[in-house]
C-alpha cells in the first residue's frame, strides 16, 4: 500500500498531561495528510528555545485511529531533552512542521486473517493502540493478544483505555511490569500462523524478538518497529537532505542510475534516499522506507548481529559481509551488504551509505557447489581404488580411504606431504623412478599416464619395505588453461598380476597337454597311411585318412583357442615389418590355390600395382587373408570364383575378398563374427570347422587399429573387406606368437 | 665315402613314451640310428657319450627342461656345432625363441603341427648339410 508523504505546517490544537511526564498533543490534520493506523511522523519545531544538540526534529507514534478523524494525536514522555521541553512551551495554537507518515511493518489489511499478538514497551504501545482505536472492519475478524511491558508502571499510559477496548472485544491483555519471558508467550496460539508485531525501544525488540525465536517461533512472523525513531541532527543531516534534494547534482544522478542498489540513511539508520534499484531489489518504494531503518526488509539475521552491525557502524568502520533480508513480497534474498560512514568536513558521521548486491544466486551456486563437492568427496571415499591429488608443489591435497589403506598410512600422515617421502615408486626390475619421472610429476606437465591393469609397469613400495604392483592412471587438473594440480587413481594388480601368471601358465600347459596325444594320433596315421607297416587296403586307407583329418581339425582347433587366448590376454607380439603386399598375396594364394584347385574354382587378384611397402605384421596380416580366402573358397561350391583386390582408400589399405557362395543368412548377420559361430546354411553344408576363424581375423584387425566389414545375399556370395591404416600397425611387445 | 656310407645318429629326447616310439621307428625305417633319452638328464649324458649327428629336444621334460639341456650341450666343444631340432609341442615364449634362433643350427617346430615325413626330411637336410661343412 502507497503512503504518500508530505511536508506540512500544521497548528497544535490541544495539549495534555495523561499519565505522570507523559504528554498528548493533538495536531489539526490537514486533509492532505493521510496515514494509516500504526504509522509515525515526524515533527519540527519552528525554534529551540531550549538547547537540543539532537536537532529540532524528533518522530513521533501516530497515536490517532486513521486518517478520517480531522485531529492527529501524539503521545510522547516528557525526557526534558531540549526539543520536548521547546515542544512543550510552544502555546496552542502554534504552529509546527510535520513530515511522514513513515513506517508500514504494521499497516493491517483484510488480505489476512491470522492472530496477532502485540507486544508493545512503553511509548511503543502507541502504534498499537492507533490500531486498536481503528475503524473495527479492518481488525473486526482477527484475535488480538496485547502484551504491554512496563518497567515503570506509575508512567504506564492509556492502560484505562486499553483496559477497556482490549475487554469490549475480548482480546487478552497482559500488562507486564517485570521482564517479557517465555510464559508470556499465549500458549493458546498457533505459533506457525500468528503474526508478532513488536513495538519499543532497540533493546527491548532484540530481547523480545529472542525470546520468541528461542520458543519456536518463525522468524517470518516477527514485525518490529523501533520507536522513538527520531532524532537526526539536523545540522549534519541537513548537508544530506541538501544534497539529495538537489536534481543537477552529478554525484546524484550516478547514484540515482546505478546499477547497484544504494541506500542512504542518516546518522541513526532512517533511509533518506533509496535508488531505484533498491527500490526494485527490496520491493519498498522510496516513500516507504523513508522514515524507516532498513529493518524494514532487514530483520532476519540474529540480535547479535544487528548489535555488532550498529556498533561497527557507530564506531565509523565499514562493514562488509552477507546479510539475509526480506522482500516486500516476503521472499528471502541474501545480499552482500557494503556499509560505510558518510562523514562531514569535521570528520562527523552524518549518515551511510549502503550498497546491497544480491547474491541469493551465487550462494545458490556454492550450496550447489558444496553438494557436487560432498558428492564428489563421497565417491572418492568409496571407490576402491586409490585416489590421490597434488597441487603444483607436489604436495597431497587429498587422498581416500583406498590409498591410506593400500599406503598402510593415515590420512594425516599423507596430507600436505609430497608423495614422494611417502611412497617409493620402481619398475618391473626393481629400479627407482626417479620423482620427475612419477606419473603424477608427469600429468603436471600435461600428461596423462594411463598403465596396463594386468602387466605392471609400476610397484609401490610401502614405508615397510613390503611392496605392490600397481595400475596407475595420471591425469592432470586443467582449470582455465592452468594445470592447477594432478590427481592418481591406483589400484593394487597383485590379484590380477597372479591371476594372469596362471592364466599363460594353463595356456602353457594345455597346449602342451592337449597337443601330445594329438601328435602320436597325427603321426602313427601318417604311418599308417604311408604304409610303413604294410599296405592298407582301401577301406582300412579311408578310414584311417578320417582319422587323420579328424585329429587335423582337432589341433586347428587347439591352435585357433591358444591364438584366441593369447590375442584376448594383451601378449601377444605384434611386429610390424615393412611388407610388400604383392608377395603378401602371392604366398596366400599359393596356399589356396591347392584348395580351390580342387574345386575347380577361379582366383582372379587385383592389386592397385604402385602400392608402397606397408608397415604390418605379416604374421599376423597372413592369418587374416588366409582365414578369408579359405573360407571363401571352403563356402563356395565347385567351379566358383574367389576374388581379392587391394586398393588404398585415401588414408587406409582396404583388402576385399569376394565369392560367389553359399552366403551368410540375415539372421546370422549379426553374429557371424562371434566365437564359436557357425552360420546355420553352413552347418549343414559342410561341419568342418571351429566358428574361431572370423572372431579371430576380427580380432586381429581390431589390433592393427582397422575395420572389418561384410556383404552378402544368401545363394550369391559374400564379401569381406578389411582396412588397415596407411601408416601401419604399431609395435608392441609381448611374450607370444601366433601358432599356425 | 665313408662318412656318407656310415649310418646316421639321432639322439631322441622325449619323455612322452608313445612319441618317442613313433619317432624312433620312423627314424629307424630311414636308415638312423636312434639313441633314445626320456629326461634332459639322460639326454646330456648320451649326447656328450654317443656324438650323435643329430638331437630332437623336447622342451618340457622331467630333471632338466629342454632349453637348459640345449645350453649345456652347447657349452661343450662338440656340442657347440650339432644341429639341435627342438620339438615340442610348447608355444615358446618369445625369450625361448631368441634363444633358439640365437643358437644356430637350431630349429623350433611344433609337433602337432608337423607331419612326421616332414621332420624327417628336415633332419636328412640337417645332417647332411652339417657333414659336408
Amino acid at each position: 500500500m502507497l503512503v504518500s508523504m508530505y511536508s506540512l505546517a500544521v497548528t497544535i490544537i490541544a495539549k495534555r498531561l495523561i499519565a505522570s511526564e507523559t504528554w498528548e498533543i493533538e495536531l489539526e490534520r490537514p486533509h492532505n495528510f493521510l496515514f494509516k493506523a500504526g504509522q509515525y511522523l515526524w515533527l519540527i519545531v519552528p525554534s529551540l528555545p531550549y538547547e537540543d544538540l539532537k536537532g529540532n526534529r524528533r518522530a513521533f507514534s501516530i497515536a490517532t485511529s486513521s486518517s478520517k478523524t480531522n485531529t492527529i494525536s501524539l503521545i510522547f514522555r516528557n525526557t526534558h531533552s531540549g526539543y520536548k521541553k521547546s515542544l512543550l512551551s510552544l502555546p496552542i495554537g502554534s504552529t509546527v512542521n510535520i513530515e511522514g507518515p513513515f513506517g508500514s511493518s504494521f499497516i493491517l489489511d483484510n488480505a489476512h486473517n491470522s492472530e496477532i499478538v502485540m507486544i508493545a514497551g512503553g511509548t511503543g504501545i502507541a502504534p498499537f493502540l492507533s490500531i486498536l482505536r481503528t475503524d473495527k472492519t479492518n481488525i473486526s475478524n482477527r484475535k488480538i493478544t496485547v502484551i504491554f511491558i512496563n518497567s515503570t508502571p506509575e508512567k504506564a499510559f492509556y492502560i484505562d483505555e486499553l483496559n477497556q477496548i482490549t475487554q469490549k472485544n475480548k482480546y487478552p491483555f497482559i500488562n507486564l511490569t517485570g521482564k517479557f519471558s517465555e510464559k508470556n508467550i499465549p500458549k493458546s496460539i498457533d505459533k506457525q500462523n500468528t503474526t508478532f508485531y513488536v513495538c519499543g525501544p532497540q533493546g527491548m525488540i532484540d530481547y523480545v524478538a529472542s525470546v520468541l525465536l528461542n520458543n519456536n517461533v518463525s522468524r517470518d512472523v516477527i514485525y518490529f518497529e523501533s520507536n522513538y525513531p527520531s532524532l537526526s541532527k539536523n545540522l549534519t543531516s541537513l548537508d544530506i537532505t541538501k544534497f539529495l534534494s538537489d536534481p543537477d547534482n552529478i554525484g546524484l544522478k550516478a547514484i540515482q542510475q546505478s546499477n547497484e542498489h544504494i541506500i542512504i540513511t542518516d546518522e541513526n539508520g532512517f533511509v533518506l534516499y533509496a535508488n531505484e534499484v533498491a527500490q526494485k531489489i527490496t520491493g519498498y518504494s522510496l516513500e516507504e522506507m523513508k522514515g524507516n531503518t532498513p529493518r524494514l526488509w532487514g530483520g532476519l539475521m540474529t540480535p547479535q548481529f544487528y548489535k555488532e552491525l550498529w556498533k561497527k557502524k557507530q564506531k565509523g568502520e565499514p562493514f562488509l559481509g552477507p546479510i539475509t533480508n526480506r522482500r516486500k513480497n516476503g521472499e528471502k534474498y541474501t545480499a552482500q551488504a557494503h556499509i560505510s560512514p558518510i562523514k562531514n568536513l569535521a570528520g562527523e558521521v552524518i549518515g551511510y551509505i549502503a550498497t546491497e548486491d544480491d547474491i541469493t544466486q551465487r550462494i545458490q551456486l556454492e550450496i550447489e557447489i558444496q553438494n557436487e563437492k560432498a558428492k564428489t568427496d563421497a565417491l572418492l571415499t568409496s571407490i576402491g581404488d586409490g585416489a590421490i591429488s597434488i597441487n603444483t608443489e607436489k604436495r597431497i591435497t587429498k587422498a581416500n580411504l583406498s590409498a591410506c589403506y593400500m599406503l598402510k598410512m593415515k590420512p594425516d600422515e599423507i596430507i600436505g606431504k609430497k608423495l614422494s617421502t611417502i611412497v617409493k615408486l620402481v619398475d618391473n626390475n626393481g629400479n627407482h623412478i626417479p620423482n620427475d619421472m612419477r606419473p603424477l610429476s608427469v600429468a603436471l606437465k600435461g600428461q596423462t599416464t594411463c598403465s596396463s591393469t594386468i602387466k605392471p609397469m609400476f610397484w609401490y613400495i610401502r614405508k615397510d619395505k613390503t611392496k605392490f604392483p600397481i595400475a596407475i592412471t595420471a591425469t592432470p587438473v586443467i582449470l582455465e588453461e592452468q594445470i592447477i594440480g594432478a590427481i592418481e587413481i591406483f589400484r593394487d594388480i597383485s590379484r590380477e598380476v597372479e591371476i594372469d601368471q596362471m592364466k599363460s601358465e594353463f595356456i602353457s600347459l594345455a597346449s602342451h597337454q592337449l597337443r601330445s596325444p594329438l601328435t602320436a594320433m597325427k603321426w602313427f596315421c601318417e604311418m599308417l597311411l604311408n604304409g610303413d607297416v604294410g599296405t592298407l587296403s582301401s577301406e582300412q586307407k579311408e578310414y584311417t585318412q578320417n582319422i587323420y583329418s579328424s585329429n587335423e581339425r582337432m589341433i586347428s582347433l587347439v591352435n585357433s583357442l591358444l591364438n584366441i587366448t593369447r590375442i584376448e590376454s594383451g601378449r601377444i607380439i605384434i611386429d610390424p615389418k615393412p611388407t610388400d603386399v604383392h608377395n603378401l598375396i602371392h604366398e596366400i594364394v599359393t596356399e589356396v590355390k591347392i584348395k580351390s584347385n580342387i574345386k575347380k574354382q577361379k582366383v582372379i587378384i587385383q592389386i592397385q600395382p604402385d602400392l608402397p611397402l606397408i608397415n604390418i605384421d605379416p604374421k599376423l596380416i597372413i592369418e587374416v587373408y588366409s582365414n578369408l580366402c579359405m573360407n571363401a573358397s571352403k563356402y563356395t561350391p565347385e567351379g566358383g570364383t574367389i576374388r581379392i583386390a587391394v586398393f588404398q582408400k585415401e588414408e587406409d589399405l582396404v583388402s576385399q575378398v569376394s565369392d560367389n557362395g553359399y552366403g551368410i543368412l540375415d539372421k546370422d548377420r549379426n553374429r557371424v563374427f562371434s566365437k564359436f559361430f557357425r552360420g546355420e546354411n553352413i552347418v549343414r553344408i559342410d561341419t568342418d570347422g571351429t566358428g574361431l576363424g572370423l572372431y579371430l581375423v576380427k580380432t586381429i584387425i581390431g589390433a592393427a587399429g582397422g575395420k572389418i566389414w561384410f556383404e552378402s545375399e544368401e545363394g550369391k556370395g559374400t564379401t569381406f573387406w578389411f582396412s588397415i591404416p596407411m601408416k601401419g600397425m604399431i609395435k608392441k611387445e609381448g611374450n607370444v606368437c601366433l601358432s599356425h | 665315402m665313408y662318412i656318407a656310407t656310415r649310418k646316421k645318429t639321432i639322439l631322441i629326447v622325449e619323455d612322452d613314451v608313445t612319441l618317442q616310439k613313433a619317432l624312433t621307428e620312423k627314424f629307424t625305417s630311414r636308415e638312423f640310428f636312434v639313441f633314445n633319452a626320456q629326461d634332459g638328464e639322460e639326454g646330456l649324458k648320451v649326447a656328450l657319450e654317443k656324438h650323435p649327428n643329430l638331437i630332437t629336444i623336447d622342451i618340457l621334460m622331467p630333471k632338466k627342461d629342454g632349453i637348459k639341456l640345449m645350453d649345456e650341450i652347447r657349452k661343450d666343444t662338440w656340442g657347440k656345432t650339432v644341429p639341435i631340432i627342438i620339438l615340442t609341442n610348447l608355444d615358446a615364449d618369445d625369450k625361448m625363441i631368441v634363444r633358439i634362433n640365437e643358437d644356430q643350427p637350431a630349429y623350433y617346430c611344433i609337433k602337432a603341427n608337423i607331419k612326421i615325413e616332414d621332420l624327417i626330411a628336415k633332419a636328412e637336410e640337417l645332417v647332411n648339410t652339417n657333414n659336408t661343412l
